[in-house]
């Protein structure tokens, strides 16, 4: 006898592969099978990461006859409109509708609705090139994909093909969430800016925030006022958490001056803005205060500093710089062995040990210059003198620390060299990404914006890949 | 104030926008042929996941994954055991259960990465792979038996030999990931 269980019934249904009296059966006894429940568990956990992992649709089983591989899911409009036409010609001259040819062939107006004319709302962020596709709507993503379920006319978009307006059916069909079909149809399009932006709002649903930035970069160079690219590149960025950029971008497009687009791209910079400076004063007061924690009296605990490894990490930087002794440096040495434990290596180790090995007759005056640069980091009127001093001086580390905290490196060539310097000779790969960040931001200063949002795009992806040890938000 | 609301808005649209087709994928199986609606099956996992958003937003994606596998699959369970109380004119006792049997497997599987999945798959016997890729692609059983010119029922016991392996294959990974958790925290 077949019992549910045998059979490999569970993968059977969990794969649509049972009949539907079969699957209702089968549903009925998972209900008292402990065995079957927690076959099924991991059986979905599994076919979860298998569609994580190898990036396919999981087969869809709507009906035991229906066999749709995801691979025909991008059929040519003709062959589309044809297998309707297949169906509903003959049916429509059966029920005496000839009528139907004749409006099949009737004169061609594009309806609105082909580009959801009537919605109220919109359902993703990115703007479309397709001025039909772009009018200003509130922006509403929980509604999401309501559209999907939407029928596509096809008729209208049959002439639109053979109007070799491309871009249209693309953003008819990004409008109901097919990025596929909308990939697809840019692809036959000719090279023009809105192209490239249509294609890096593809790109942006898909998360490929890399190939959307230089499609972006392509569109602007094109055209640098093209609002809808300024706008999706702000967008990129702040998916990217450069989100000082991304308010530049948004600033940009508020300046066009559009209805609807400029105030609700001049609140969104705002939004950033608030935001990044949210961000930074929590982030300096929790390393401030993880530093005084580490240089204070009182005895600290490694694995309550070590549960905010990136905090711990800036701090553990802040501390060595400023400890005036080498056992105070020594000190340091089991938070620096926690944190490697976490970051991997022994980059911190390394570090502490080599600091507790100079002369602190010497380092001591300059890792106090340096407490008091980070205690009242609004004053700088006495940073030139200790950065003279510092530069002078062997102690490269806390020279490196000033330049960071000043940021005279921005401004001044020679200094930045000297922190390219150190942080190349050191194997924090944060260390590195600190001085490039300077590098930027000169860049930045000078005016070469899309240059620097490359890289600051490819800095940001080695910090994040860097796993939790670097404070990434403060690459903007 | 609000900044931080938006804040948190945008990361939580960006997490449904990560995780949905993928579980949408997986809803729609579990609910063909039945009246349970797939798109209802998900929407429900979100509204839940919007409550816990706090815990699972700084949780890494497979965490994440897993836990929004675990509270569909006691949706879908759920579903079930409605369905079978309804059709005996019983009351919803099944309701009673909700937030049991969370743990174990959604433990498992949360420290499975993509990547070490991916090589799970390379490491499985290349008919069994190739089988399972073909289905991770969409393919059904009988589009995969005339790939491989095989009857469909090989095709069922080659996927189910796949996930065993790929479950053996994972699974020590995952004691040693486990491991490796307690010592550093």
């Amino acid at each position: 006898m077949t019992t549910p269980c045998t059979n490999n019934r569970l993968h059977l249904f969990v794969d649509g592969e049972l009949s539907a009296t079969e699957a209702e059966a089968f549903r009925q006894h998972l209900t008292r099978c402990a065995e079957c429940e927690s076959g099924l568990r991991d059986l979905l956990q599994l076919e979860l990461l298998a569609a994580r992992a190898l990036g396919g649709a999981a087969p869809v089983a709507e009906s035991p006859d229906v066999v749709e591989p995801v691979t025909a899911k991008v059929l040519p409009l003709r062959a589309r409109l044809q297998k309707v036409y297949r169906t509903a010609v003959p049916l429509a001259l059966a029920a005496g509708l000839a009528t139907v040819f004749i409006r099949f062939q009737a004169p061609p107006e594009i309806p609105g609705e082909v580009w959801l004319s009537s919605a109220d709302s919109r359902t993703f962020e990115a703007r479309l090139s397709h001025p039909k596709a772009d009018r200003f709507l509130p922006y509403s993503p929980m509604r999401g994909t309501s559209h999907a379920t939407e029928m596509l006319p096809l008729r209208p978009l049959a002439e639109l093909e053979e109007r070799h307006d491309f871009r249209g059916i693309a953003a008819a069909y990004a409008l109901r969430g097919d990025w596929q079909q909308a990939e697809a149809f840019l692809g036959r399009e000719a090279e023009s800016a809105d192209k490239a932006n249509d294609q890096a709002v593809v790109a942006l649903s898909r998360q490929r925030y890399e190939e959307a930035l230089g499609l972006l970069t392509s569109a602007l160079r094109q055209n640098p006022n093209h609002a809808q690219a300024l706008w999706n590149r702000a967008l990129v960025l702040r998916e990217r958490d450069l989100l000082d950029r991304a308010a530049a971008s948004f600033d940009t497009v508020a300046s066009l001056g559009e209805e609807g687009w400029s105030a609700e791209a001049r609140r969104m910079a705002a939004e950033l803005r608030t935001q990044l400076a949210e961000e930074r004063v929590r982030w300096r007061r929790q390393v401030t205060d993880a530093w005084l924690t580490l240089t204070g009296d009182a005895p600290w605990d490694v694995k309550q500093l070590a549960q905010r490894p990136v905090v711990a990490r800036a701090a553990l930087y802040e501390a060595v710089r400023t400890v005036t002794s080498k056992e105070g440096v020594e000190a340091l040495l089991p938070l620096a062995k926690e944190l490697d434990a976490l970051g991997g290596g022994s980059v911190l180790q390394d570090y502490v040990r080599q600091v507790a090995t100079r002369d602190f007759a010497a380092r001591a005056p300059l890792a106090q210059g340096y407490a008091g640069l980070l205690r009242e980091s609004e004053t700088k009127k006495d940073a030139t003198a200790l950065l003279e001093s510092l530069r002078r001086s062997g102690e490269r580390d806390i020279y490196f620390g000033a330049l960071v905290h000043t940021g005279s490196a921005v401004v001044d060539a020679t200094a930045l060299s000297a922190l390219r310097g150190f942080a190349e000779g050191t194997p924090d790969p944060w260390l590195h990404l600190l001085a490039e960040r300077e590098g930027i931001r000169r860049e930045l200063a000078a005016g070469h914006t899309a240059q620097a949002e490359k890289q600051l795009m490819d800095a940001m992806l080695t910090c994040n890949g860097l796993g939790n040890i670097a404070p990434c938000m403060e690459l903007n | 104030m609000a900044n931080l609301f938006n804040r948190e808005r945008r990361r939580y649209e960006a997490f449904i926008r990560q995780h949905r087709p993928s579980l949408l994928g997986l809803a729609r199986r579990l609910s063909a042929r039945s009246s349970l609606e797939a798109e209802d099956l998900v929407q429900e996992t979100f509204e839940r996941a919007m409550n816990e958003f706090e815990a699972l937003k700084d949780r890494t994606d497979a965490a994440a994954a897993a836990w929004l596998c675990t509270t569909m699959t006691n949706r879908f369970l759920d579903y079930c055991r409605r369905q079978r109380t309804e059709s005996r004119g019983m009351p919803h006792l099944a309701l009673v259960q909700e937030g049991v049997a969370q743990g174990e497997a959604q433990e498992n599987w949360e420290l499975v990465s993509t990547e070490e999945f991916q090589k799970a798959v390379e490491r499985l016997k290349p008919h069994l792979r190739d089988a399972y890729r073909l289905h991770a692609e969409g393919k059904r059983y009988n589009a995969i038996a005339e790939h491989f010119n095989v009857p469909v029922g090989t095709v069922g016991s080659w996927l189910t030999l796949a996930r065993r392996d790929l479950k053996d294959l994972l699974l020590p990974q995952v004691a040693v990931a486990r491991e490796r958790g307690a010592t550093s925290s």
